[in-house]
């Protein structure tokens, strides 16, 4: 399976929402990370072909995907950023309506499958308007996954959970398998750097890093330090670098600083984390200069 | 733990779930209460007014034992009629104490055989005002020949008409019952507004209602998504359609009860107000047709709403489009009719002719639809000649589809 953004480009006007998007995706968990505005639930928006590109298309195993209409539609699952259901229904009832509208063989099945899947099945009689933003987020995943979509679009799953949700979130993802072709978009670099397989960066539209782990952690090679500072320092420290974390160690802090350059003579490099690249590429800083 | 026990059935899958959808919001049940009301308001009206039809059945059973020739009928009941009429008008209270054959009173058989006498003179005049019209027409055409340049347009006209009334309507001397009058109550503009406003706030609703609550995207971006739509309009039009279907039942309930009309198999023309209705009609089948017209009229507000609900996106915008809309034309019709039935009018005046031309593509015209039964009611489309009510019901029917085929296509449709 080949997923094709051939410069997909979406346009408001005189805004840009998204700037000739070029990438192929295989079989794997995708992780679309960048600020909010960066273009990531465009993008979303254009695969799940609820928007035109303005320029550019998506093929999917060289068809276009907006020609393929209803088989494409038949093969994609997608976790819209705050979904909603219908609130007088029950869990069971979204489930058993989408599974009509997703076209879903041998539904009971399936459904029961999901709701044990998403740890829903004692919640299954409950009124959606009942669940919690948690429960809510599961049901969406359980949706999405009905039809057992070949590509899977999650967007911005996350928001809003606790972080046992969020754990129990990344236990379902990375159960999903290595058959579809995963995008999970979000600017929560936790959720996604221990189950992605690619990682794509998207700023203002446009792409800035894409690549395995390894790969995008090359970007911030070379760029991380550490300093010990005593407490009363920390917080100039803290003022002079933005792309600073703070880090209390018993009374000492130590700052993990982002910096093309040695912040200071006793910083010591460190290895680069997926934050750091993130914390390195949508740092003021580096707003203020074009990606590349 | 709870087992948990799934089990779609085919019916299940259909519109269950969008009529659900639908019925979540209390609005709906409020609106439902509302024409309910009106259910019970229009029928505690008709018995309010109920009129007694059992003694006017046994006299004219008594009339049609005593002769079958319609003048041994009128003589039968000036017989029983003659002895009465020493007392009116000055001895009525009188007449009001005497116990009557037919009726509690003396005086109650008097209104009786008042009433028979006069259905016996339509029912003997008919067959010949029937013959006048189609000699009317002829002469017509006759008289039109004889120009040097005859407009074949007249004289196919009065050839048309001359052949719709030349049909025989056998009216027999039997009870109609009120037809005119307990259609009286349900024949309400009030309840035509409320209908309206019902069609446009279900079917926004309807079709807002995934949009509104965030499930669009889902929804949208599923395989069967365009097929929704049709599910969609079949859920806010089934209670609509059948509300309009209920009320005729209740109507025909209420005639048969309260107001004696049993024979709904009756030729139309049977009801005197209805002698030049040139349709081969029965009651039933005009009381059908009216239904049809309201049920083709709200269906178009329905087609409507779905169109400016599906283009707009917004409910409040949508509603306040397709009310206005619905409203104004039930306002445009109504007013029209009233300007045109002013008594010091005649029948060709402009007036008249501006609400005949309206009568002609105006759907809301079909909320009013006996106007389309009292006359000879034909418009002449390139020599074809259409019955006013055909070519409004046409209309209605082409903006309904095209309404239907317009919001389908931009159903579920990317956004640009």
């Amino acid at each position: 399976m080949n997923l094709k953004f051939n410069n997909t480009t979406k346009k408001y006007k005189s805004k840009i929402a998204l700037n000739s998007f070029s990438a192929e995706l295989s079989e794997g968990i995708y992780a679309l990370l960048g600020p909010n505005g960066a273009g990531k639930s465009t993008l979303m928006n254009i695969l799940a072909g609820l928007l035109k590109p303005s320029e550019g298309d998506i093929s999917l195993d060289g068809r276009d995907t907006v020609k393929m209409g209803r088989e494409f539609r038949d093969i994609l699952g997608y976790l819209p950023q705050e979904p909603g259901f219908y609130p007088a229904f029950s869990g069971l009832e979204l489930m058993e309506y989408f599974s009509e509208l997703k076209n879903v063989r041998n539904p009971e099945s399936r459904i029961k499958e999901l709701l044990e899947f998403v740890n829903l099945t004692e919640e299954a009689k409950r009124k959606y308007k009942e669940y919690s933003g948690g429960m809510k987020r599961r049901l969406g995943i359980a949706i999405s996954l009905l039809n057992d979509p070949k590509i899977l679009i999650l967007d911005e799953p996350t928001a809003g959970l606790d972080p046992k949700e969020r754990m129990r979130f990344r236990n379902i993802i990375s159960r999903l398998g290595s058959e579809k072709i995963v995008i999970i978009a979000t600017h929560i670099v936790s959720d996604v750097e221990t189950v992605a397989d690619k990682i794509i960066f998207l700023k203002s539209g446009s792409v800035v890093g894409f690549g395995t782990m390894s790969e995008v952690l090359k970007i911030a090679e070379g760029k991380v330090w550490e300093i010990k500072t005593a407490q009363s320092d920390a917080d100039n420290y803290a003022l002079e670098h933005f792309n600073s974390n703070v880090i209390k160690r018993d009374n000492d802090v130590i700052l993990h600083i982002v910096s093309d350059e040695k912040p200071f003579s006793d910083a010591v490099a460190q290895a680069p984390l997926l934050e750091d690249v993130y914390m390195y590429l949508f740092s003021e800083k580096s707003e203020k200069s074009e990606p590349q | 733990m709870n087992i948990l026990t799934i089990r779609i059935t085919e019916k299940r899958k259909k519109v269950r779930f969008e009529i659900k959808k639908l019925f979540s919001a209390l609005f709906v049940w409020i609106s439902l209460i509302i024409t309910a009301l009106f259910a019970v308001f229009f029928t505690v009206s008709c018995i309010s007014v109920r009129e007694q039809y059992g003694m006017y059945e046994k006299l004219l059973e008594d009339i049609n034992k005593s002769s079958s020739d319609l003048q041994e009928q009128k003589d039968f009941i000036l017989s029983k009629k003659s002895p009465l009429e020493e007392y009116v008008p000055d001895k009525v209270d009188e007449l009001r104490s005497i116990a009557g054959e037919y009726g509690n009173t003396g005086w109650d058989d008097y209104i009786l055989y008042d009433k028979a006498l006069s259905q016996l003179k339509y029912l003997k005049n008919f067959p010949n005002n029937r013959k006048k019209l189609i000699s009317n027409a002829l002469d017509c055409i006759v008289l039109e020949n004889e120009k040097t340049e005859p407009n074949q347009s007249y004289i196919n006209q009065n050839l048309f008409a001359a052949k719709k009334y030349n049909r025989i309507i056998d009216l027999s001397f039997s009870d109609t019952g009120n037809v005119g009058k307990f259609m009286e109550f349900f024949d309400n503009t009030l309840w035509d507004y409320v209908m309206t406003a019902l069609a446009v706030m279900l079917t926004v609703r309807m079709f807002t209602l995934d949009r509104g609550c965030k499930a669009n995207k889902v929804v949208f971006s599923s395989s069967k998504c365009k097929s929704l739509f049709f599910k969609q309009l079949a859920a806010c039009s089934a209670p609509l359609l059948g509300t309009v279907v209920f009320h005729t039942l209740l109507q025909m309930l209420c005639g048969t009860l309260f107001f004696g009309v049993k024979n709904y198999a009756l030729p139309l023309q049977a009801e005197s107000i209805f002698e030049y209705c040139p349709f081969n009609l029965t009651i039933g089948g005009f009381i059908a047709l009216k239904s049809l017209g309201k049920i083709l009229f709200y269906f178009l507000i329905i087609s409507f709403s779905a169109l400016m609900s599906v283009v707009m996106k917004k409910q409040l915008p949508a509603i306040f489009t397709s009310l206005s809309a619905g409203i104004a034309s039930i306002i445009i019709s109504m007013n029209m009719y009233i300007f045109a039935s002013n008594e010091n009018l005649g029948v060709a005046s402009e007036e008249r002719i501006m609400f005949n031309n309206l009568r002609s593509f105006m759907p809301s015209c079909l909320l009013n639809p006996k106007e389309y039964f009292l006359s000879f009611d034909y418009i002449s489309i390139g020599g074809l000649y259409l019955s006013r009510l055909t070519g409004v019901m046409t209309v209605t029917a082409v903006i309904s589809v095209l309404c239907v085929l317009l919001a389908f296509r931009n159903y579920a449709r990317a956004e640009k």
